[in-house]
C-alpha cells in the first residue's frame, strides 16, 4: 500500500510540477501585463491564428491615390500604404481620392473622412447628399455619386450641388496591389487580432485546450489535493516508527 | 442657395442604435432663426490641441472643427464618448456664456437622462474659468455619471473654442 502511494505520489508530483511551472510563469507574466505590453504584442503565426479560428483573408486590392500612395481596407483595419490607421475604424470603404495633392478624401460608411497625407483625421462629415455610393473628381472638385445622381461640393465641403457633366466625373476604383506592398500589408493585417495576453490568459485558465481545458484544470486541482494528502500520509508513516523507537 | 443645398441633402447614418432627439440641422435652424450662416473651420493644432486634450482627457479625434457663428453667437456640434459610444451635443455660446446645450443624438445604452432640460438647463449662463473648468458646479445624475462627464467636457471645449474664434480671421 505504502509502495503504491509513494509511486503515484512521485508520478503525479512530476506531472503537477510541470503544470505548476506553466501556471507560475503565465501568472507572473500576467501580473505584469502593462509593463511587458502584452496587450500590444501580437501573434502573426498562421497556425496559432488558425487554432483560434481566426481567418485572415489575403488583401489583393486597394485604391491608388498617387504613385506609391494606396488606401487599403480589410475586414480588420484601414491602411495607408502598409501603415495601419489605428484611430479610424470603418466597416465599408466606398472610395477615396487625393484632393489637391494635400488631402485624402475618403467615403466610407456613408461618411466623408478628410485625412492628412500621413493618415491623421482632420474631419468627419456626415451631412452629405442622400445615399452616397462612390466618390470621384470633376473639374478639381470632389464629387459624390448617389442614387439620385452626381453632386459636387465646395472648398469647405459645406454645400453640394448637382453635377451637370456627370459623364466627366472620374470615380475612384479598386486596383490590384503591387507585390511588395501586398506582402507587407498582409503581414501587418494580422497584427491586432490576437495578443499575447489573450494566449497567456487562456494558458493560465486551461482554455487553451478548448472547452475541456477547464475540466483539465479542475483535475489538476484535484491531483494537487491528492498530493497534499498522500504527502502528509507518507510523512506521518515515516515519523510514527521513529517516535515509537 | 448654398445653404438651401446644404440642408436639402441630408442622410442619417443608421449604423449604430441611436436616438435622435433633435437633428443637427434643426438645432442650427433653431439657434439662428432659420438663417444659418456658412460653417467656419477651426484648426485644433499647437496650443489649441494641447488645451483640447487637457479638457477632453484624451487626444481629440479630429484636427479641424466646424462651427457656425453670427455676431457674438456661435454654435458647435460636438461628439464625445460617454461610456462606449459618442453623444452628439449642440452647444450655443453667446458672449462667452453658454446660451443653450442640447443632447442631439444619444447612442449609449444608459445615461440618456442627460437629455432632459432639468439637467441641460444647468449649463445656461455658465462661463469658462482661466483653468478651463466651468465656473459653476453641475449636479450629476446617478447612473449617468459618464454621460454627465462627457457633457461637461463638451461644454468646456465649446467655451474654449468660442474664445479661440475671436483670434480667427472673420
Amino acid at each position: 500500500m505504502k509502495y503504491y502511494i509513494r509511486r503515484w505520489h512521485y508520478l503525479l508530483g512530476l506531472f503537477a510540477a510541470i503544470w505548476l511551472i506553466l501556471l507560475s510563469i503565465s501568472g507572473f507574466l500576467l501580473n505584469h501585463t502593462a509593463e511587458l505590453k502584452l496587450k500590444q504584442r501580437f501573434i502573426t503565426t498562421d497556425w496559432v491564428l488558425d487554432y483560434y479560428g481566426i481567418k485572415v483573408l489575403p488583401i489583393l486590392s486597394g485604391i491608388k491615390l498617387q504613385d506609391k500612395l494606396w488606401l487599403i481596407h480589410s475586414k480588420n483595419a484601414l491602411f495607408l500604404g502598409d501603415q495601419r490607421l489605428e484611430n479610424i475604424s470603418i466597416q465599408q470603404l466606398q472610395g477615396a481620392i487625393l484632393f489637391r495633392e494635400q488631402l485624402i478624401v475618403m467615403l466610407a460608411d456613408n461618411t466623408l473622412f478628410l485625412l492628412t497625407l500621413s493618415g491623421d483625421l482632420i474631419e468627419k462629415l456626415v451631412y452629405l447628399p442622400v445615399d452616397p455610393q462612390h466618390i470621384g473628381m470633376v473639374d478639381n472638385q470632389v464629387a459624390l455619386k448617389t442614387k439620385g445622381g452626381f453632386f459636387v461640393t465646395n472648398e469647405t465641403f459645406s454645400s453640394w450641388k448637382p453635377v451637370e457633366k456627370a459623364e466627366q466625373v472620374n470615380v475612384s476604383k479598386q486596383e490590384t496591389l503591387p507585390n511588395d506592398l501586398k506582402e507587407n500589408i498582409n503581414i501587418n493585417n494580422k497584427l491586432g487580432l490576437l495578443n499575447i495576453e489573450r494566449i497567456l490568459l487562456d494558458l493560465h485558465s486551461g482554455r487553451l485546450l478548448g472547452g475541456w481545458g477547464v475540466y483539465v484544470m479542475d483535475a489538476m486541482g484535484l491531483i494537487l489535493l491528492w498530493l497534499v494528502g498522500s504527502g502528509g500520509w507518507l510523512w506521518l508513516k515515516r515519523q510514527l516508527p521513529l517516535k515509537t523507537k | 442657395m448654398k445653404s438651401f443645398l446644404f440642408f436639402t441633402f441630408f442622410i442619417s447614418n443608421v449604423v449604430l442604435a441611436q436616438e435622435v432627439y433633435q437633428t443637427p440641422e434643426d438645432f442650427l435652424k433653431e439657434t439662428f432663426q432659420n438663417t444659418v450662416p456658412e460653417p467656419r473651420l477651426l484648426w485644433l493644432i499647437g496650443e489649441r490641441q494641447k488645451v483640447a486634450e487637457q479638457i477632453l482627457g484624451h487626444k481629440s479625434n479630429a484636427l479641424r472643427i466646424r462651427y457656425w457663428k453670427l455676431g457674438e453667437k456661435s454654435a458647435w456640434i460636438l461628439d464625445e464618448v460617454g461610456k462606449d459610444e459618442p453623444i452628439t451635443t449642440g452647444v450655443v455660446i453667446n458672449q462667452n456664456k453658454i446660451e443653450q446645450l442640447n443632447v442631439l443624438i444619444f447612442r449609449e445604452s444608459r445615461g440618456w437622462e442627460v437629455k432632459y432640460p432639468f439637467f441641460t438647463d444647468q449649463f445656461k449662463e455658465i462661463q469658462l474659468k482661466p483653468d478651463f473648468n466651468l465656473d459653476k458646479t453641475i449636479d450629476g445624475i446617478s447612473g449617468a455619471t459618464l454621460s454627465v462627464k462627457a457633457l461637461q467636457k463638451v461644454a468646456r471645449l465649446a467655451l474654449y473654442l468660442h474664445q479661440q474664434t475671436a483670434l480667427e480671421k472673420p
